[in-house]
C-alpha cells in the first residue's frame, strides 16, 4: 500500500482534532461566519478550521495538568475558526470578493477595526469586538497575501487582550499573535 | 568414559501444580466477553457513519482492507498485552482505543477530485450529527477530521478520519479514551504537541507560508 498520504495535512488535522477538539448550542457574540470559500481547481493549499466548545473545553481539560496557564486561556475560548485557501484563476475574484464583504459586515456590525495594513502584495485588516472597556469577544484576522492566499482567523469568546499574543503564539495562529502585540502595543501608546 | 546406569540418573522431584492465576483470569474474561456482546465488532451508531461516508462518495471503490474491532475485543488485547513484554506505546495505543473501525480503498473509476469527496464526506456524515472540524486538501490529497456533536461532554471522542492521496482512501471511525488518545498523541505526533507549547503548533503544520508579520 502507498503510503504517501498527506501527511503534512493529515498531521494537522488529526493534532487539531485530537488537540482542540465544540459548549457548542448557542452561537458566540464574537464568532462571525465567513461562510464556505471555495478550494482552488489547481489543487493549491486549502485547510479549514472549525472548533467550538465542547472541544475546547474538553482540550482545556487536558493540557490542565501540564500547562494550567494555556488551559485557562482555552477555556476562555468558545470558537476557532480559520481558513487558509491559496489562490488561482478559478477562485480568486471569488474568495476575495467574499473577504471584502466580510470585513464590510464585521464593520457594519460594530466590530473595531483596529489595523489596517496595505503593502504591495499583502492586505491584513484586524477586528476586534468588544464587550465594554476590558473584555474581548471576539477578535477576527484577514490576510489576503498578493493574488496568492487567502487567511482568515476568527477566535470567539471570553478573551483578554493582554493574553492575545500569547494565545495565538501557543496555538500557532500567527495572525493572530500579531493582533495581540499589535493590540498590546496600541494599548501602551 | 564412564558409563552411566539409569538408575544413577539424578531423578527429578515432581513439579509443583501451581496455581495458573493469569490464564484462568483471562480464560474467564473471554468467557464472560464472548458470551456477552462485548466481542462484536464495531458498534453502531458510531460506525454507522462509516459506511454512510462510503455509500456516499462519487466514483467507484474497491475495498482492500477493512479491520473492525468492538470494545470486547479490545479488552481482550488490552488483557493479553498486559501478559506480555508488550512496548509501552502498544499498551498506550490499546488503551487509547475503545472501538475502531479502518477501512483502505482503492480508485478505480470516476470523480476522484478531493474537493468532491470532502463534499461528499461532509454532507454524508451531517446527516447522522458529525461535524467536520479540519478539512485539508493540497494537491490531490485530502484529510479531515469530524467529530460527533456534542462529543466534548464526555471523556470518550468519537472521530471519523479521512485520508486520501489521490489513488488510496483510508477511512477511519473510532471511539477512544480521551485522555489516553491524547496523551499518545503528545507523545507520537511533535506537531500536535508543539500545539501547546511550541512555535511549531499545529496550526502552523496547515499554514507553512504564513509566518510573516502582517
Amino acid at each position: 500500500m502507498k503510503t504517501g498520504l498527506p501527511s503534512r495535512a493529515t498531521l494537522a488535522a488529526l493534532s487539531l482534532a485530537l488537540l482542540l477538539p465544540a459548549r457548542a448550542a448557542e452561537t458566540p457574540a464574537g464568532l462571525v461566519d465567513i461562510g464556505s470559500l471555495s478550494p482552488p481547481a489547481g489543487g493549491g493549499q486549502f485547510v479549514e478550521v472549525n472548533l467550538r466548545g465542547d472541544l475546547l473545553a474538553m482540550a482545556a481539560r487536558v493540557v490542565a495538568r501540564e500547562e494550567p496557564a494555556l488551559a485557562e486561556m482555552i477555556r476562555g475560548i468558545r470558537a476557532v475558526r480559520v481558513h487558509v485557501v491559496s489562490l488561482d484563476d478559478s477562485n480568486r475574484r471569488e474568495v476575495k470578493d467574499r473577504i471584502a464583504r466580510f470585513r464590510q459586515d464585521l464593520a457594519d456590525r460594530g466590530w473595531e477595526r483596529i489595523v489596517t495594513a496595505q503593502a504591495p502584495g499583502e492586505d491584513v485588516a484586524i477586528f476586534l469586538k468588544t464587550r465594554g472597556d476590558e473584555a474581548l469577544e471576539g477578535v477576527a484576522v484577514t490576510v489576503l497575501e498578493g493574488d496568492r492566499e487567502a487567511v482568515c482567523v476568527n477566535v470567539a469568546g471570553d478573551l483578554r487582550p493582554d493574553k492575545l499574543a500569547e494565545l495565538g503564539e501557543k496555538l500557532g495562529l500567527q495572525p493572530l499573535h500579531h493582533a495581540g502585540l499589535k493590540l498590546r502595543k496600541a494599548e501602551t501608546r | 568414559m564412564k558409563p552411566v546406569s539409569p538408575s544413577a540418573a539424578p531423578v527429578r522431584p515432581p513439579r509443583p501444580t501451581r496455581p495458573r492465576p493469569l490464564w484462568t483470569g483471562l480464560s474467564l474474561a473471554l468467557l464472560v466477553l464472548a458470551a456477552g456482546s462485548g466481542c462484536a465488532p464495531a458498534p453502531d451508531p458510531l460506525h454507522a457513519g462509516h459506511e454512510e461516508v462510503l455509500a456516499a462518495l462519487p466514483g467507484e471503490w474497491q475495498t482492500h482492507i477493512q479491520v473492525s474491532a468492538g470494545p470486547g475485543l479490545l479488552a481482550l488485547v488490552r488483557a493479553g498485552l498486559a501478559l506480555t513484554p508488550a512496548e509501552p506505546p502498544a499498551r498506550a495505543a490499546a488503551r487509547a482505543v475503545r472501538s475502531f473501525k479502518v477501512s483502505v480503498h482503492r480508485h478505480l473509476a470516476g470523480n476522484r477530485r478531493a474537493p468532491g469527496l470532502l463534499a461528499a464526506a461532509d454532507q454524508a456524515l451531517g446527516r447522522l450529527g458529525w461535524e467536520r472540524v479540519v478539512g485539508a486538501l493540497e494537491g490531490r490529497d485530502l484529510a479531515a477530521v469530524y467529530t460527533r456533536a456534542g462529543a466534548g461532554a464526555a471523556r470518550r471522542l468519537p472521530l471519523c478520519v479521512l485520508a486520501f492521496d489521490g489513488e488510496e482512501l483510508v477511512l477511519v471511525t473510532a471511539v477512544g479514551d480521551l485522555d489516553a488518545v491524547l496523551a499518545l498523541a503528545r507523545e507520537h505526533l511533535p506537531a500536535a504537541a508543539g500545539g501547546f507549547g511550541e512555535r511549531s503548533g499545529p496550526i502552523h503544520a496547515a499554514w507553512p507560508r504564513h509566518r510573516k508579520a502582517p
